[in-house]
């Protein structure tokens, strides 16, 4: 399996205050990887230093080879493109209408025909389980539901190769939960992107995981599958599991 | 590596009406192809198709309905097919033409101003409802916020205030000494000066700066509150907003404006006696001589008087506009602008309203 996203002894530090103390995770191309760990435990941050967001760490993050502290512009841009992010709260353009939100992405990176880029949007909108209806309103008519699947359907404009998803199901009733689980498995299926999230539902880190890591004190304490987790003789990744087994059964 | 550097490519062979599509057919080479679209009963052949995305599934959607696809390999159709089902059942919606926009619009603005209209009654009430809490419960009043609000708003608009007010004591003070001097009358610059800058020009300058200043900042400040559901937060808590955040402002607003007026009536003296001095050969001691007999106490004590309520409008303006944000970030500039515009106006509009009922009272 090739690697795709590498982190190499990262170490993160705000002032005194230690986020990572010098981890490192493999992402494979293809799979769905989770990274887990309780809240305040900086997957956040972690997430944002792979998305060029947060550059104050030290030690090397490769994402398709390309160390991310040693990027010209243009080769940042090139990257940017390769990938979608999906934000915890939407992060919608508010002044752009939901279609311009979609649309926008394509416009300013393809040179395809405005109608061709208006249906293309329009079918993410439905894709992504949501009315056409909803297309010519602004984001803040929305309910945090509907911000959120819009949201995904922009990350989802460029048909990444590599998908970042913050916290994707959180803030959803349980049925439009599972719907946006199988809604990233059937994606998954036809387009293989990588996907790459935090997340604290039990169920999504069940059904739809293939690896995951979990950050625990500073540190990654397990990377890998969730039979491998299980098996774990590491007493924290036994807690830290305990109540996921709990809330599955 | 090897991401970034694919070169993309798709060609094209034709004979007759078959169409050989090689290669790579996404969003990238869709362009090239784009003419297909428009023509008719072509048979287009697939078998060399190496990838496809989204967006080229939907194009050989689109391109299917009029001409024939073959050589379909598993792959592409799969794909094809997924696409095609959230296709289905897609109606695209048109957009809102312009004769219904033009009425939403409309609808809209009378709605705003009625909405407008109703909430400042409203505040206005709830401004009164805690005023007479504030006077029959005054130990309970927020003594430290309202301190706060006092340096920040108050004290801190000295400087700006003071250099204003400086100059405009001297442009007046410049200008009159010009007209003065060609009927020999310098000493009527004290006259001038004292009167209208005590009376007039200073309160209405401070009050012009502090609603810039402070309006403003209120409305942004109490904005943010409401968007990151502060205000709600303290709603649940019990902590009345008005009480927290509105009453503290203004009554530190009434407490300092007079402060601030005051110091403006100084400097702004001050200028003019330096120009006088300079212009007119009136020196200090002659000024504050003339002073001492023309100005009577009851220009300082309208000029300060008037400045409770200008702090008081501004303070009501600025928190009233800060609350109506709702829930986009676009929200904060449209209000803090309408609280900066809305103050300023008021301010002056107030101003008037005492000058002709002072006038009508003959003093």
């Amino acid at each position: 399996m090739k690697e795709i996203i590498k982190v190499r002894n990262l170490t993160t530090k705000f002032g005194k205050k230690i986020i990572h103390d010098n981890i490192d995770i493999t992402i494979y191309e293809g799979e769905i990887y989770g990274i887990l760990g309780a809240s305040g435990s900086g997957k956040s941050t972690l997430l944002r230093e792979m998305i060029l967001l947060e550059d104050r760490f030290k030690g090397t993050i490769e994402i398709m080879g390309k160390n991310v502290k040693k990027l010209s512009l243009k080769e940042e841009i090139e990257l940017k493109k390769n990938w979608g992010v999906l934000f915890q709260f939407g992060a919608l353009f508010s002044s752009l209408t939901v279609l311009e939100n979609i649309s926008v992405v394509l416009e300013e990176y393809t040179k395809l025909p405005d109608e061709f880029i208006e249906k293309t949007a329009f079918s993410k909108i439905k894709l992504v389980g949501l009315n056409e209806d909803v297309a010519y309103q602004m984001p803040k008519s929305l309910s945090g539901g509907m911000v959120k699947r819009a949201a995904l359907a922009r990350a989802l404009a460029l048909d990444p190769k590599l998908l970042f998803l913050d916290e994707p199901t959180s803030g959803l009733d349980p049925v439009s939960a599972r719907a946006f689980d199988s809604l990233i498995k059937e994606l998954h299926s036809f387009f293989k992107p990588t996907v790459v999230m935090v997340t604290h539902d039990p169920q999504t880190i069940v059904n739809v995981l293939d690896r995951f890591c979990i950050l625990i004190d500073k540190k990654v304490v397990f990377e890998g599958t969730f039979k491998e987790a299980v098996n774990s003789k590491n007493e924290k990744v036994q807690k830290f599991l305990k109540p996921i087994l709990m809330e599955i059964e | 590596m090897f991401w970034m550097s694919v070169v993309k490519m798709l060609k094209i062979e034709s004979d007759k009406n078959l169409i050989r599509l090689i290669g790579v057919l996404d969003k990238n080479t869709i362009p090239d192809i784009y003419f297909l679209k428009e023509k008719k009963n072509l048979i287009i052949d697939l078998k060399e198709i190496k990838s496809i995305d989204y967006e080229g599934a939907l194009f050989l959607i689109e391109v299917s309905k009029s001409n024939k696809l073959i050589n379909m390999s598993s792959s592409v159709k799969e794909i094809y097919d997924f696409v095609g089902s959230t296709l289905k059942d897609l109606n695209i919606p048109a957009p809102p033409d312009i004769f219904t926009q033009t009425k939403d619009y409309v609808l809209k603005i009378i709605d705003a101003i009625k909405e407008n209209t109703l909430n400042f009654l409203l505040f206005f009430g709830e401004f009164i409802y805690f005023l007479i809490f504030l006077i029959t419960h005054p130990w309970k009043f927020r003594f430290k916020e309202t301190a706060a609000v006092m340096v920040k708003a108050g004290a801190g608009a000295l400087p700006i205030v003071g250099l204003t007010s400086f100059l405009v004591g001297v442009v007046m003070a410049y200008q009159g000494a010009v007209q003065l001097s060609k009927f020999g009358a310098n000493i009527f610059i004290v006259d001038m000066l004292d009167i209208s800058m005590f009376r007039e020009i200073a309160p209405l300058i401070s009050a012009i700066v502090v609603a810039g200043r402070s309006a403003s900042s209120f409305s942004a400040e109490i904005g943010v509150m409401k968007l990151t559901e502060e205000i709600d937060a303290m709603k649940t808590l019990g902590f009345e907003p008005f009480w927290f955040i509105v009453i503290p402002r203004v009554v530190a607003m009434m407490i300092a404006m007079p402060l601030i007026v005051f110091f403006a009536d100084m400097i702004g003296v001050f200028g003019g006696m330096i120009i006088s001095f300079i212009d007119l050969n009136i020196g200090f001691d002659m000024f504050l001589e003339r002073t001492k007999e023309v100005l009577a106490l009851k220009h300082v004590f309208i000029g300060l008087g008037k400045a409770p309520f200008f702090g008081t409008v501004i303070a009501l303006i600025g928190t009233y506009r800060g609350l109506q944000v709702r829930n986009s970030t676009q929200d904060i500039g449209k209000y803090t602008t309408k609280s900066v515009v809305n103050a300023i106006f008021w301010v002056i509009a107030l101003d008037s309203l005492f000058s002709i009922i002072l006038a009508k009272l003959g003093i």
